[in-house]
């Protein structure tokens, strides 16, 4: 019964995602910010200044691209609308955790996701030739592996913030300041292997250089990746697993069930 | 303990987020790679009304824009539009949200010093403080834009995702890319008049009269952003059941 | 005595709502220094409703009527007290309890808006564990009581009003609930939509043996099925008994109706009790009990009259009435 309930509600978040394709669209175009860094870093290896080559810039920055892709997520908004409408109210009266109807909803958006990725990957292997480059099984099922990881702390990240709508009005800020340290210290600013010797060790034990540099760089071959990466990415999604259950256990007490 | 903890956070985020851009910043000149030609000193000034033209963003139209979406789910824009004064500036005014007050700050301190180790003389810092406003005025016009969206998609965080992006990619100037995105970044979407163009009328570089035209783009989106207002009403008016 | 189905013990709610004043210093005050107020939604409310029983919930709007629902139904935590449903805590949110029970918000809804009705159908069915093929089949059953079968396929929001809420019953309902809360489900429903929602409603408990506990605006709805009231003003209960007795507590008139042979003045009436309507040919007096045959009897010897009847009162009178008289 338990595959006949995931089967059905992956099927109809995926109906419910593609009714929302333009905004997902919209999505997708607020993802390019990879390729501006790449634009400014592959200027810079074109006139000879940096560690790697333009076409290897190119490279990265895609591998980059698709890794953050695959791991954007929302709960915390959708999670803290529902609290704040009392759509929740609906959610609690039926005999299912909120927690899978919204992690249905992220998997049903990367299936409608996953053929733009594949189209802008075609787009981007004609206007970079030779940047894109079969990074072998292996690698690619380690990325693919690093990649859900990845996806599942964000996840409960994103949830835990959104657990906080039960205390805070907004913790939107909240989520906004996980970005922000996602997004210097993943290597989307740039490869990570640029980074002084001391801030890369202690980046290591935090989870952000494995939720973008670690499937990047196995997928873009760039500098071996960090086998350590694997173990520091799991713990933590254990932790903000443990985490958001203890929210929700603790923040439901604080339901008014107002606006339903 | 609800907006005084976002606000303590926001402090921090602006900080890691400020430091964060200046590191990259550093990454580049530390190689010897000249930010498209730029001494570093000038390209803090293209960093400095990115980070402002994001503040602004944050502090007065991410509030607001987010209510057009709730109204427009509500059904509650209908009020707003038997308010006798102008639907469009009634809506993006009537919010202020303080977390974008640290932003604010940072981004004026990193132009200040910009503007002080670039050697801008009383005319530099007079075209600062006016393109900044130009800048200002475009990037809301644009969001604007973008928001009126909502009104057909009904989520709109994808939009202020997309417009955060743009506002990030402004962040160095635009003659750093290669130029197929220079392009892009100029003619696409009007990235160069938001940050690079400012600094460029602020280092009197004005020469081409390329910088000029961000008054022109600005007051455009903005024509453009109030018709597109005026259509979507309608589209809404006679959509509603 | 069976164990009840629903059980509310001494149950109370606060809520501690933040003040703000408006404008921006308003918002700059808030910002620095926080002012709560408590609102006691609902206070040491105590009833017990047997299995299969039928009750109507009434109240003024803020009564606390909603509030005890939600506490009934888990949604939100007693502040003290104790709410049982089937012998249960429904605030543990057991699956076994949930799939027993269900709530009904009238003009809210649970269906997807942008998809077919059926969709959300496979989710409920899903998620409450009902195979397939008995759910099409239950789904068949409930949406030919309803008179919604052919609805089924089209987006949400395509729908009218009372289609919605139809098919938001039928969802509600899936599951074969033992225990029905319904809060205001006939609103701002036309009257055919109304008389066909309390119809079903009857069908349902009659073929099922199933409780319900309804709140409703409309008397029509609580006349229709309700046997026995419970009546919240102010978050206390009020009165607890069979819909007649309501009457006879708070509210001992009689509704007289004339039709007069010529028009006279509302005045003319004002000493026989209240006047509801006059002025015309028609005329109704709400009268007490007492004077009844007094009056009656001046009214016959003092105006040439067509037609007299006497009623019981309309019951939104009533209610009217028990609010305005507040705490007994």
């Amino acid at each position: 019964m338990l595959l006949a309930k995931a089967r059905t509600l992956l099927a109809v978040h995926f109906a419910y995602m593609m009714e929302y394709r333009a905004e997902i669209f919209f999505w997708i175009l607020g993802g390019l910010v990879p390729f501006f860094f790449m634009a400014a870093w592959s200027e810079a290896a074109r006139q000879g200044y940096t560690l790697y080559s333009p076409l290897e810039y190119a490279r990265y920055f895609f591998a980059v691209f698709v890794a953050r892709q695959l791991a954007i997520v929302w709960a915390n908004w959708t999670f803290s609308d529902w609290v704040r409408t009392g759509k929740l109210s609906f959610y609690l009266l039926q005999p299912l955790d909120p927690m899978w109807r919204l992690l249905a909803d992220h998997v049903g958006e990367r299936g409608v996701r996953l053929p733009v990725l594949v189209v802008i990957g075609g787009v981007f292997a004609a206007l970079f030739p030779g940047a894109l480059v079969w990074p072998g099984w292996g690698a690619l099922a380690l990325g693919l592996a690093a990649s859900t990881l990845a996806f599942l702390l964000s996840f409960f990240v994103a949830y835990s913030v959104g657990l906080l709508a039960f205390w805070l009005e907004d913790a939107t800020e909240i989520f906004e300041l996980w970005y922000v340290l996602v997004l210097f210290f993943s290597g989307m600013l740039a490869p990570l292997s640029l980074y002084p010797e001391a801030v890369q060790r202690v980046l290591l034990w935090t989870p952000f250089p494995h939720l973008v540099y670690l499937p990047a760089a196995l997928w873009s071959g760039l500098e071996p990746a960090d086998a350590r990466g694997f173990a520091v990415l799991f713990v933590w999604t254990l932790v903000f697993f443990a985490v958001s259950r203890l929210l929700w256990r603790l923040g439901r007490g604080r339901y008014s069930a107002m606006g339903a | 303990m609800e907006y005084r903890a976002a606000f303590v956070v926001a402090m921090f985020a602006s900080v890691i987020e400020t430091a964060g851009k200046l590191f990259g910043v550093y990454l580049f000149y530390s190689s010897g790679f000249e930010l498209g030609g730029w001494p570093w000193q000038e390209a803090l000034l293209v960093l400095g009304f990115a980070q402002l033209v994001d503040a602004f963003f944050l502090l007065f139209f991410v509030p607001n824009l987010r209510r057009i979406s709730e109204m427009v789910q509500d059904g509650t824009l209908d009020f707003v539009l038997l308010k006798p004064v102008d639907s469009q500036f009634w809506v993006s005014a009537q919010k202020l949200d303080p977390i974008g007050l640290p932003y604010l700050l940072l981004g004026a301190a990193v132009l200040g010093y910009a503007g002080w180790a670039s050697g801008l003389g009383a005319g530099g810092w007079a075209w600062l403080a006016f393109a900044g406003a130009g800048a200002v005025f475009l990037v809301y016009a644009l969001a604007f834009l973008l928001a009126t969206t909502s009104i057909w998609f009904v989520k709109i965080f994808n939009v202020v995702h997309f417009l955060s992006s743009m506002i990030w990619s402004a962040q160095y100037p635009v003659q750093a890319y290669a130029r197929p995105f220079r392009l892009f970044l100029t003619f696409v979407l009007p990235v160069y008049f938001m940050t690079t163009a400012p600094a460029e009328l602020a280092l009197g570089r004005a020469g081409g009269g390329a910088p000029w035209a961000m008054f022109l783009v600005g007051l455009g989106l903005f024509a453009f952003s109030r018709a597109f207002w005026r259509f979507a009403l309608r589209f809404y008016t006679s959509a509603s059941s | 005595m069976a164990a009840p189905a629903v059980l509310a013990e001494q149950l109370s709610k606060t809520f501690r709502v933040a003040e703000k004043e408006p404008g921006f210093a308003g918002t700059l005050r808030h910002f620095v220094r926080r002012r709560y107020r408590r609102i006691e939604a609902v206070r040491g409310v105590s009833f017990e409703i047997a299995p299969g029983e039928v009750v109507g919930f009434l109240g003024p709007n803020g009564a606390g009527k909603t509030t005890t629902l939600k506490m009934l139904t888990g949604l939100i935590q007693p502040s003290s007290g104790r709410a049982r449903v089937l012998g249960r805590d429904p605030y543990r949110r057991e699956a076994g309890l949930l799939r027993e029970l269900t709530l009904v918000m009238g003009n809210k809804q649970q269906l997807i808006w942008d998809l077919p009705v059926l969709d959300s159908l496979r989710v409920n069915a899903a998620v409450y564990e009902i195979p397939w093929a008995e759910a099409q089949h239950r789904t068949a059953e409930l949406a030919e009581m309803l008179g919604v079968a052919e609805v089924l396929r089209q987006p949400v929001r395509k729908l009218s009003l009372g289609e919605r809420m139809k098919a938001e019953l039928l969802a509600s309902l899936l599951h074969r609930p033992r225990v029905l809360f319904l809060d205001e489900p006939t609103l701002g429903l036309d009257v055919n939509a109304q008389l066909a929602v309390r119809r079903f409603l009857k069908a349902y408990r009659e073929r099922y043996g199933a409780t319900l506990l309804l709140t409703s605006h409309y008397m029509a709805d609580i006349e229709a099925l309700a046997e026995r009231v419970i009546v919240i003003h102010e978050g206390r209960l009020l009165y607890d008994g069979p819909l007649g007795g309501l009457v006879e507590r708070f509210a001992p008139f009689k509704e007289v109706r004339l039709m007069l042979a010529r028009p006279a003045a509302a005045a003319a009436f004002a000493r026989f009790g209240e006047v509801e309507e006059a002025g015309g040919l028609r005329v109704r007096l709400l009268v007490e009990k007492d004077r009844l045959t007094g009056v009656v009897a001046e009214l016959l010897a003092n105006f040439e009259l067509r037609d007299l009847s006497v009623d019981e009162p309309p019951l939104e009178e009533v209610i009217g009435r028990v609010f305005a008289k507040g705490a007994v």
